[in-house]
């Protein structure tokens, strides 16, 4: 037998459809299942004003691949917050993404709850700024320098 | 999902009603009801995702490098140490440190845990404006080996840190009898204590202390001249919780103290007894039959049978 199946809209109208169980990986669309009981109803489409089509489709991806993992994040193992190190290779392969979509994920993945996502996006966005100088973080972030360069140098030095 | 402060709430209103708001200026980037593309960083929420899910990633040193890039990243490093809970700078001597130390003391509001060990360029003017921010929930301090404080930078602490639980204070030649008076009067919940290398410290004072102190776990008194036997003897009376003592180089204590150990701290796992040569395998014998960590070895030598008998009352006595 089929898994049940539910169908998503994004904010510009295109409607996705994806497993009950993954999209359960949601807290915000586990919620919106409970309170409107159409988690049976195979026609009801649930409404996400603030996710677009294009990220939406980014994020079915994602936990359609993570909808067996159990609680403990995606290699089952319980991560202390201090590793920002410990991502798999297909996440790691997943948020590849340039800046802006990357922002645009996290942005999505907290509205939506997803914890794992969430945690994955800004591990991804720790090591992007980890063991930088000044310079390169604002290379890498397109920052603008307006700071004094003795300022800069208390970072460098401590 | 994204909380909303005031001026953010009254700016939709007037949205919503047509009218033209005028937007108050905020550290934090405005929330709208949908989510509009975040063009960089710091168009991420703050408060939801990267205060709370970047930053705890983020060392001291990457969050001061992202801090000098520009006025946003020095906002929200500020606004990230604001709510930091732990501070982990012993050992650090690096270059400028204090300077750095300033902007934490001026930031950090949420301390819980402070490990500054080691830290040569500590002073009390530097710790003291740190100590004021965060006193309400301080529960671990560690100030093993701060060379340059003095009990001025302590009486916050003992005064105003109800949460205090761990306290470490190896190595502080300028803490008193005093101070360990305050302590007895105001610290009662301490499961931790480090009191090691303390030379300034009296007898008689730490006999009064430890009566207080029936919640303490882990106890270091090592090199300290005035622990004695009646000190011991107290400890074993009052602190029944004990597991760790590091009695290391406490040449005055005897067999008789380490008995009142014996008897009374049922609990105890680990016997640091080094350099005590007044203690011999009378008073040990029946520790290392409690499968205690002892960090003597057992001599060879077979010993007579420990006897409670050889220990008479009159040695219990407390003056």
């Amino acid at each position: 037998m089929d898994a049940p199946t539910i169908k998503l809209e994004s904010s510009d109208g295109m409607i996705f459809s994806t497993e009950v169980r993954a999209a359960k990986l949601s807290e915000t669309i586990k919620t919106m299942l409970e309170v409107s009981a159409v988690e049976n109803d195979e026609n009801a489409i649930v409404p996400l004003p603030k996710v677009n089509a294009f990220i939406l489709s980014k994020i079915l991806t994602w936990i359609y691949h993570h909808k067996d993992d159990d609680a403990h994040g995606a290699e089952g193992v319980e991560l202390s917050p201090q590793s920002p190190h410990d991502i798999s290779a297909w996440d790691a392969n997943f948020i590849n993404v340039d800046q802006p979509t990357l922002f645009e994920i996290i942005l999505a993945a907290n509205y939506l709850e997803i914890k794992g996502l969430v945690d994955l996006c800004c591990k991804t966005v720790a090591n992007m700024i980890r063991g930088k100088t000044p310079e390169e973080i604002r290379h890498t972030f397109n920052i603008p320098d307006e700071i004094p360069s003795r300022t800069a140098q208390l970072g460098e030095d401590l | 999902m994204c909380t909303l402060h005031p001026e953010e709430e009254a700016h939709l209103m007037a949205m919503a009603s047509g009218g033209q708001p005028t937007r108050t200026a905020s550290p934090r980037p405005l929330v709208t009801a949908s989510i509009a593309a975040p063009r960089s960083l710091f168009d991420v929420c703050w408060d939801d995702v990267l205060i709370p899910q970047v930053a705890v990633y983020l060392s001291l040193k990457d969050l001061f490098n992202l801090r000098c890039c520009s006025r946003t990243a020095q906002r929200f490093v500020e606004a990230a140490l604001e709510k930091r809970q732990e501070l982990h700078l012993s050992g650090n001597n690096t270059k400028n440190i204090d300077v750095a130390f300033r902007v934490l003391a001026r930031c950090c509001q949420r301390l819980e845990v402070l490990h500054l060990a080691c830290c040569r360029w500590l002073t009390d003017e530097l710790l003291l404006p740190l100590l004021a921010n965060n006193k309400k929930r301080l529960w671990a301090v560690n100030l093993n080996e701060c060379v340059n404080i003095t009990a001025l930078s302590l009486q916050p602490i003992i005064v105003e840190c109800k949460e205090l639980r761990v306290l470490k204070l190896s190595k502080c030649q300028w803490l008193t009898t005093g101070a360990v008076d305050a302590l007895t009067l105001h610290q009662s919940k301490l499961v931790e204590f480090d009191i090691s290398y303390c030379g300034a410290i009296g007898e008689r004072c730490l006999i009064i202390f430890f009566r207080k102190l029936n919640k303490l776990t882990v106890l270091s008194l090592a090199n300290t001249p005035s622990v004695t036997d009646q000190v011991l003897i107290q400890i074993g009376n009052y602190c029944r919780e004990l597991e760790h003592i590091n009695v290391i180089g406490c040449a005055a204590i005897s067999d008789y103290g380490v008995h009142a150990l014996t008897v009374h701290c049922l609990r105890l796992r680990t016997l640091l007894i080094r350099r005590c040569p007044r203690v011999t395998e009378l008073s040990l014998a029946p520790l290392r039959q409690r499968r205690l960590y002892i960090d003597r070895p057992q001599p060879d030598v077979g010993l007579n049978a420990y006897n409670l008998n050889d220990f008479y009352p009159s040695d219990f006595l407390v003056y």
